[in-house]
Order: C-alpha cells, then sequence, then structure tokens
C-alpha cells in the first residue's frame, strides 16, 4: 500500500520533471504528430504496396504511433536516464531508503502517460484530419501498445549501460534506434522479400508496428494479435530487463 | 551508544590496486570527524564504503549498529548523505524537490523547519536552475536531512564556496550537531577542519598517517613555536641572547626562532630590544597551523 503510494508519487513527480523542461515536451510528443501531418498530407489518398487494400493512412497512423511511443519510451526515457545518471542523480536516489524498482517504475510510468497521450492525439488527428476509421479492435489495440511501451522502456532502460556519457547519449541512441525505425518500415514500407526487411525482423519494432496496424486497421485474422509477431516483441522485452536488473549503473562513469 | 561510527581493519582493493589498505577510527555521536588527505588518497573510497555505495574488501564496519553494506533501506532511513558532484533536477522548485523527497522517509523532518534550518526559506519558490552553486549546495545539504538522519556525510561540502558563505554553512554544521546529529566530513580546507572537527583523519595513499584533535593532530601542541621579526641592521644581531636564522631581504633582515621556550626567549629578546634601542618590525610568534602540520605529515608520507 505504502508502495503503490510512493509509485503514484513518483509518476506525479516525474511528469512533473517532464513537463517543465519544455523542450522535451514539444520533442517527445510534438515529433510524431509532425510527421503525421506532413507525411500524410504529402501521400493522401494513395495506396500501401505490399498491403493492398489498405489505405496509405490507415497504415501511417499506427506508424506514427510506433515511431511516437519508440521516441518516448525508447529514445527520451535512455537520454534522460544517461543525463540524470551522469550528473549524479541516480546516485543521490540510491542513497535514500526509496526502492530502486520504484524510482524506475516511477520512470516508466511517466513514460507510460506519456505514450497514452501521445495515442489520444495522433488518434484522434487521424480520424479528425484523414478521415481513418476507428480502431478495429479497440481493446487489442490498447493491449498491444501497452506491451510494447513496457518493452521499449526497458529497452530504454538497457541501452544506458552501453552509453558512456551523457554528451554520447543523443548520438548513441539516435544512431540505435534511427536506422531500426527506417528498416521496420515505419516511415516507408518496405519491401517482404529485401534483405534490409529480414533484417528488421530481427528486431521488436516492425512486429509491434504491424500488430498496430492490424488490430487498428483489421487487417489479419482474428483479433489482429498473431503470437509471431508478439512473442518477438516479448522476448525483446524480457532480454532487456534481464540485462537492465543485472547491469543497471546508478552511478557516473569516473 | 557512544560510538556512532566504528570503523576497523577496513580494506579496499580495486583488482590489484589497494586503495585502502588497513584504516581504523571512531567517531563518538554528536561529534565532527574531518577526514583530511592528498587528492586519490582514499577518502572517498572510505566515504564510499561508509555510505553503503561500495564494498568492503576486509574489515568492519558498524555505523549506528548497522553494517552499511547489510543495513540496506533501513540504513539509508537513519544517514544523510552530500555527494560531491551532484544536481538537482533543474526545472523543479525548491520546495518541491524537498517534498518529493519527504516521501522517501518513514519519519521525516517538517519540510518549513529544514528550509529554516539551511536558510532557504526565501528560496521555497525558486526553480533548482536559478539557484547560485553555493545555494545549490545548500539545497543538497537539506535535502540530505530530510529524513532526520543521526548521522551525516558531507564530501567537500563547501567547495568553491565564498568565505561568507562557508561560515554560514559552518554554522548550519554547527547547529546539526548541538542536536546530537554526528557528521563526517571530508575537505581541502584546513580552517574548515579546524573551525568544525573534533577530531580529525589524515589518510594518504589508503592509510591513516595521523589522527586527533585539530589542536594536536601530529604533536602540533608541543611543536616548537616559531618566532620572527624583521630588523634593518644585521650588525646588531651579534648581540641577539637566542639562536636564530637569518634571511636577507630587500633592505632588512628576517630572523627566525623555532623555539622549545618561548616564554623564556620572548623574555630575553624584549630585554634586548629595550636594551639596546632596537624596534623589530613586522613581530610574530606562532604555533603551526594545522595547515603546516598537514603537509609536513603528507610531504613525509610521500617518501614512504
Amino acid at each position: 500500500m505504502r508502495n503503490a503510494r510512493l509509485l503514484a508519487s513518483q509518476v506525479r513527480y516525474e511528469q512533473k520533471a517532464f513537463w517543465r523542461n519544455p523542450a522535451a515536451g514539444i520533442f517527445t510528443v510534438g515529433f510524431p504528430i509532425m510527421f503525421l501531418l506532413i507525411f500524410g498530407s504529402t501521400n493522401h489518398s494513395t495506396h500501401v504496396t505490399g498491403n493492398p487494400g489498405v489505405s496509405y493512412d490507415q497504415y501511417l497512423v499506427p506508424a506514427m504511433l510506433a515511431y511516437g511511443l519508440m521516441n518516448s519510451c525508447f529514445t527520451a526515457l535512455a537520454i534522460a536516464m544517461t543525463i540524470r545518471r551522469e550528473s549524479g542523480i541516480l546516485k543521490r536516489i540510491k542513497g535514500t531508503p526509496l526502492p530502486p524498482y520504484i524510482f524506475l517504475g516511477g520512470v516508466i510510468g511517466n513514460s507510460v502517460l506519456i505514450s497514452i497521450l501521445t495515442t489520444v492525439i495522433v488518434v484522434t488527428i487521424g480520424i479528425a484530419e484523414f478521415g481513418v476509421s476507428m480502431p478495429t479492435h479497440p481493446a487489442a489495440f490498447v493491449v498491444v501498445i501497452l506491451i510494447g511501451v513496457v518493452a521499449f522502456c526497458t529497452m530504454g532502460l538497457a541501452v544506458t549501460i552501453f552509453v558512456p556519457n551523457a554528451d554520447s547519449a543523443p548520438a548513441i541512441v539516435n544512431g540505435i534506434y534511427l536506422p531500426i525505425i527506417f528498416i521496420s518500415g515505419v516511415f516507408f514500407p518496405i519491401s517482404n522479400t529485401s534483405i534490409l526487411h529480414k533484417i528488421g525482423n530481427v528486431f521488436p519494432v516492425n512486429h509491434f508496428a504491424q500488430s498496430l496496424l492490424a488490430t487498428f486497421a483489421g487487417y489479419g485474422p482474428g483479433f489482429g494479435i498473431t503470437f509471431r509477431e508478439f512473442s518477438v516483441v516479448i522476448i525483446w522485452s524480457i532480454v532487456s530487463l534481464w540485462i537492465a536488473i543485472r547491469r543497471f549503473r546508478w552511478e557516473p562513469r569516473k | 551508544m557512544d560510538n556512532a561510527i566504528v570503523v576497523s581493519g577496513l580494506r579496499k582493493s580495486y583488482g590489484d590496486l589497494e586503495a585502502l589498505k588497513g584504516i581504523d577510527f571512531t567517531v563518538k555521536t554528536g561529534e565532527v570527524l574531518a577526514l583530511l588527505g592528498p587528492n586519490g588518497a582514499g577518502k572517498t573510497t572510505t566515504v564510499e564504503i561508509l555510505e553503503g555505495y561500495r564494498k568492503k574488501s576486509a574489515g568492519t564496519v558498524e555505523i549506528l549498529g548497522e553494517d552499511p553494506e547489510r543495513g540496506g533501506s533501513r540504513y539509508k532511513e537513519r544517514v544523510g548523505i552530500v555527494l560531491q558532484e551532484c544536481s538537482i533536477d533543474p526545472f523543479l522548485r525548491v520546495v518541491e524537490v524537498l517534498r518529493q523527497r519527504v516521501t522517501f522517509y518513514s519519519r521525516p523532518l517538517d519540510v518549513d523547519e529544514i528550509l529554516e534550518l539551511t536558510g532557504l526559506v526565501d528560496k521555497r519558490n525558486e526553480k533548482v536552475k536559478r539557484l547560485s552553486g553555493g545555494l545549490q549546495r545548500r539545497l543538497d545539504l537539506a535535502l540530505a536531512l530530510v529524513g532526520n538522519p543521526e548521522v551525516i556525510f558531507l564530501d567537500e561540502p563547501t567547495t568553491g564556496f565564498d568565505p561568507s558563505a562557508r561560515h554560514e554553512s559552518w554554522d548550519i554544521i554547527r547547529t546539526l550537531c548541538s542536536q546530537g546529529r554526528t557528521v563526517l566530513l571530508t575537505t581541502h580546507y584546513m580552517d574548515e577542519a579546524q573551525n568544525l572537527a573534533d577530531k580529525v583523519v589524515i589518510i594518504a595513499k589508503g592509510q591513516i598517517v595521523a589522527q586527533g584533535t585539530p589542536e594536536t593532530l601530529g604533536g602540533r601542541d608541543s611543536a616548537a613555536t616559531q618566532i620572527t621579526f624583521s630588523i634593518s641592521s644585521t650588525a646588531d644581531l651579534e648581540r641577539c641572547p637566542v639562536t636564530h636564522t637569518v634571511e636577507s631581504r630587500e633592505n632588512m633582515s628576517l630572523v627566525t626562532i623555532e623555539s622549545t621556550s618561548p616564554v623564556e626567549d620572548l623574555s630575553e629578546l624584549t630585554k634586548w630590544w629595550l636594551g639596546s634601542g632596537i624596534s623589530p618590525g613586522n613581530l610574530n610568534v606562532s604555533q603551526p597551523s594545522l595547515e603546516d602540520m598537514y603537509l609536513r605529515i603528507t610531504r613525509d608520507s610521500e617518501a614512504l
């Protein structure tokens, strides 16, 4: 009970710290909206190659969501945590009785809230501006988002291990995530037979985006969640969590 | 309990490098211990083991009856830590940062009381990034006090302060001790140790090379008193009644006497000055300062 209260208070605190820094808010939530508006307006009413019957907009909305959620959960979280680690904020937390998992829970909770906001805005713009329809399987859509968000957050925590200092954080994190985003076909659909597609399929982003597309556009069988797509996302999140628990650093590198 | 901190046979190795080679000291409840020593001597390693950040390789550490390595959050409830370099979420206000910290502890101090104690009342609604370096350091201390700690660790708490800010911080630390809290601080400022510490420990190359009160450290109280004065004509010195050394300056000579019986020597000197009508300039009688002792001790240990 006390831990639940502590966690809620940590999430509130993280939210406050996040929104007080206007640059962070604009870049994290603003980017997917900006790309949705740009790509949606330039490619309006075209169809997606490889997915006949799906309009580009119907494809673009879940794709921009995949991008936006990875942005707020993986990129923003990894950069912010590296900066906090190097400036000693994490070390200070370690010197208090606050349980580390509650602190990290607060950080992830903050990303979940930002993700929910991003989802609402992106879907609303999609419906209002580009005439896409509401998610076909709303419950499955929400489940996909929540599992993806947790996966990207744990990947964000794990990747900080490989970032030596705060200055290199944006370069390293973007250097990892931009290529993955591109080869995962988030911005432009990639041919199913290409080598890039095969490499991209190792990473969870394409599987996440495909699951989002399937639940959002009602594409594919059942509720749109396929075990094959989902298992990759879940394996990535379990492995990342395992790495993060074992190797996460709370202190700056000397 | 009489001793708040008991450290014995403390060792720490990083691979082949022995950072601490067996450290022993105790701090009584309500006392201030100053840990001094050159950079790289092992001060921060010692403090970080005591704070619970590092595991010791050998020896025992007992603080408030707990081993910091095993005490976990029960131990962290009872100590306050001010780290050497550590920033605070820049966009939040002073009072917000403190209120957040309050939720971590089961019996915290009142936020207003902390603001009062650390002189941050006027800054309670200021954003952290707008505070000067000195005030941010003050907020560091305020954060360490939130849990109402019995033991406080201060790693170089006043580095970079102007003199008046330093004196204000000393007043705060004295107040904390008068409330029965125990303080362990590291510093490079000898006047800080002199002003605050009940006990001084000097570490060099992972070993304690001297410990005692600031007044008696390294035999400072029994060391020779230095008497210096200047004189315009060296010819007069022929009749000087005490053994001395002379250093020639531009238009005068600087005379130095290392005296083990300063009262007698001064009496002889005054008789000589009055009798021969000499008026010495810049007369100075001094015990070696803590800084002199520190330099002497650490220089000797360099030769080890």
